[in-house]
């Protein structure tokens, strides 16, 4: 929690800081590697294997986000933005969400050859390092209904940090619009759901870990907006 | 290019060379062998939860299984017999603890429709006198005793001390006789044994470690063994019955099963799923023997001597919201098995162990019954039990002679002491059954499947 108010006031510190703003809104998919996650849900599908219905992995997710970027020097852009992916493994019956929100400061690097202004009609690649806080919900709904543990809901939310990095095009025809994609890689080193394995298995000792280095790789395309001073 | 600028280019991008296949790990697609290696075939040694689960799922991976089962009944300790009642008497487990377990869902997958909540409240039988929670409410002294026994109850989690007994823990509170009756009714009882025989440490452990619900389940008109039946029928198709294991050959290329009927059996690997006290009492020999390490753990983990004697009213001598009666001298639990259910004729089930069990061994079955409505009718003195009864069905785990007690309890000295004896010995013997469950569900048919779970999991090479 107190990531996300550390980078939430840096991130109101650099909007008034720039005389160049951009915002900009962007979807895409996410990969998952979450590894201890998925043995659990291997577990459940494995332990429970008279059911027709497997879980899937969580793998893929919709990705969506909303920045704002601004000048910091020659080349340079501070990026908060904020991100929402939904990793979902479903069944007929029962399903497993995970909410995923960030809220991340990114430094974004042009190539320093390049003018700001003077890119219209040009593809600019530019590099993206990020740090994020970020929250994660969990959701399990079985067929007898939503999860618990001793009759409480199963509700968790956890605070997982994400180190991100990225590769970005960027085309700017014109001085207002621009467009972008971006290939980018995520880690959330030591994330962890509390009690994802009591709530789905009913044990702890059925596969190893709550907890796991997550990876998510992503590609993501979206426009830019520059915003006039 | 030459030379030069092509390998500082190469170089620059070394780092991506390492990082891009992790990267894209993420990406990948699982492939997985479901066999993963299992060398069949596998024999099984007991027809009970564990055994049936663990051949079901192996089989599901196209293993070759046998399961040997040494009585004439498959089913181990969840058998049941029809004909008394009108629905099948659960002679051995009942109870379906929890809604996040694996029998829970084998439940939910068969027979969704008869899963039924535990009903009723319970009475506790407090200085001669039945109570119901509203006098522990109305009278201040009862109230504190029943707080303290509730806080007694919730903090052997997070219980820190010397590895004392249960027993000698409780006298170190203010709790009349009577309470520590009803003590020995919710908790020891329930474990399979009595408050003497706790061992403070391993139930910390079994405690700590219970995860899957602390709400119970029955089952409305079908036995808890039809859900085997249903959902297992090609695992069942494959027991053999009437060959108990004798002696256990361990060799270099497979294992030699013999029967005590000299009958053989060869197997890759060996699933051993008998309850411990076979174990302990060396009803099955292996060559080479144990390690020693494996012999302290069998012997470490105890059994104690448990019964179940259902009886048969013509009608219900108990209050309609009974569920069950706790803290009889004799019998520290009873409970209407017929509630839930769609029976006419009420039935009460009567479950005792540890010592007061002991004191049934050898006894007729018409004293049996004389003792037990003896106590009913001190319990209800106005309705006469002894008139309304119309049968007794009686079942002694310990006379078994291939099951030998009831269920593995937390003794003293045990704690740790499941993990060793689950512990696979050389990739040929596999050990499982609810006294190996590792996971604080000890002494139930989830936590004997989850260790078949875990075997057979252990199995993959």
């Amino acid at each position: 929690m107190m990531r996300l108010i550390f980078l939430t006031l840096l991130s109101l510190t650099f909007h008034w800081v720039n005389s160049q703003k951009y915002t900009d809104l962007r979807a895409g998919v996410s990969c998952l590697n979450a590894t201890a996650w998925n043995e659990t849900i291997r577990s459940y599908n494995e332990s429970r294997f008279w059911q027709e219905n497997k879980f899937p992995e969580l793998k893929t997710a919709f990705t969506c986000g909303l920045g704002y970027s601004g000048v910091a020097g020659k080349g340079l852009f501070l990026s908060p933005s904020v991100q929402y992916s939904k990793f979902t493994s479903q069944t007929p019956t029962d399903k497993i969400d995970l909410h995923w929100v960030e809220l991340e400061l990114a430094c974004d690097i042009f190539p320093l050859e390049f003018g700001m202004d003077s890119v219209h009609y040009r593809v600019r690649p530019f590099l993206r390092l990020g740090y994020a806080g970020s929250m994660l919900l969990t959701r399990i709904r079985l067929a007898d209904g939503n999860a618990g543990i001793d009759g409480e809901p199963y509700e968790p939310y956890n605070w997982p940090y994400i180190f991100h990095a990225a590769l970005g095009l960027r085309y700017q025809p014109t001085s207002v619009l621009g467009f972008f994609l971006l290939l980018d890689a995520r880690f959330a080193p030591n994330a962890r759901i509390n009690d994802f394995r009591t709530a789905l298995l009913g044990s702890n000792y059925l596969n190893s870990s709550d907890q796991n280095n997550v990876r998510i790789l992503g590609i993501q395309s979206g426009i830019t907006i520059r915003i006039k001073n | 290019m030459n030379r030069r600028i092509l390998l500082k280019n190469m170089l620059k991008g070394l780092p991506m060379y390492c990082v891009a296949p992790w990267l894209l790990e993420a990406c990948a697609k699982a492939e997985r062998d479901e066999t993963l290696g299992i060398e069949g075939p596998v024999c099984i040694i007991g027809a009970g939860a564990a055994g049936i689960y663990a051949a079901a799922y192996l089989m599901k991976l196209g293993v070759d299984v046998t399961i040997l089962e040494a009585s004439s009944l498959a089913g181990g300790r969840i058998r049941s017999q029809n004909g008394f009642a009108d629905f099948p008497a659960e002679l051995g487990a009942e109870e379906i603890h929890g809604r996040r377990s694996l029998l829970y869902d084998l439940a939910l997958s068969s027979a969704q429709a008869d899963i039924v909540p535990e009903v009723g409240e319970s009475k506790y039988w407090l200085n001669n006198v039945l109570r119901d929670s509203y006098f522990f409410q109305q009278s201040s002294a009862l109230q504190g005793a029943g707080q303290t026994l509730l806080q007694i109850s919730e903090s052997l989690a997070s219980y820190e001390g010397p590895d004392i007994s249960l027993q000698e823990y409780l006298i170190n509170f203010p709790i009349e006789p009577g309470m520590i009756e009803i003590a020995n009714a919710i908790i020891a009882n329930e474990y399979g044994t009595q408050l003497d025989r706790i061992g403070m440490y391993a139930l910390r452990e079994a405690e700590q470690r219970y995860s899957s619900g602390i709400d119970g389940y029955f089952l409305k008109n079908r036995s808890m063994w039809s859900l085997f039946e249903t959902a297992f029928p090609d695992a069942i198709a494959q027991i053999k019955l009437n060959e108990p294991v004798g002696e256990v050959i361990v060799r270099e290329s497979d294992v030699l099963i013999k029967t005590i009927y000299d009958a053989e059996y060869f197997a890759q690997k060996v699933l051993i799923t008998v309850p411990v006290s076979l174990l302990q009492q060396g009803f099955i020999t292996f060559n080479p023997s144990l390690p020693q390490v494996k012999l302290d753990a069998i012997n470490a983990i105890k059994m104690d001597v448990g019964s179940k004697f259902i009886l048969r009213f013509s009608a219900p001598f108990w209050d309609d919201d009974t569920g069950s009666i706790l803290g009889g001298l004799r019998i520290p639990e009873y409970w209407v098995s017929s509630a839930g259910k769609n029976s006419a004729t009420p039935k009460l089930t009567a479950f005792v162990m540890g010592d007061r069990a002991a004191y049934f061994q050898g006894m007729a079955e018409p004293q049996i019954k004389a003792e037990l409505l003896d106590e009913l009718g001190l319990m209800y003195p106005a309705q006469n039990p002894s008139e309304l009864c119309t049968g007794i069905l009686v079942q002694r785990w310990a006379d078994e002679p291939f099951i030998r007690g009831a269920y593995s309890y937390p003794s003293p000295q045990s704690t740790g002491m499941r993990e060793v004896l689950a512990e696979p010995i050389g990739n040929r013997l596999f050990f499982a059954g609810e006294a190996c469950n590792v996971n604080g569900h000890i002494a139930t048919v989830h936590g004997a499947m989850e260790s078949a779970y875990l075997a057979c999991k252990a199995m993959k090479t």
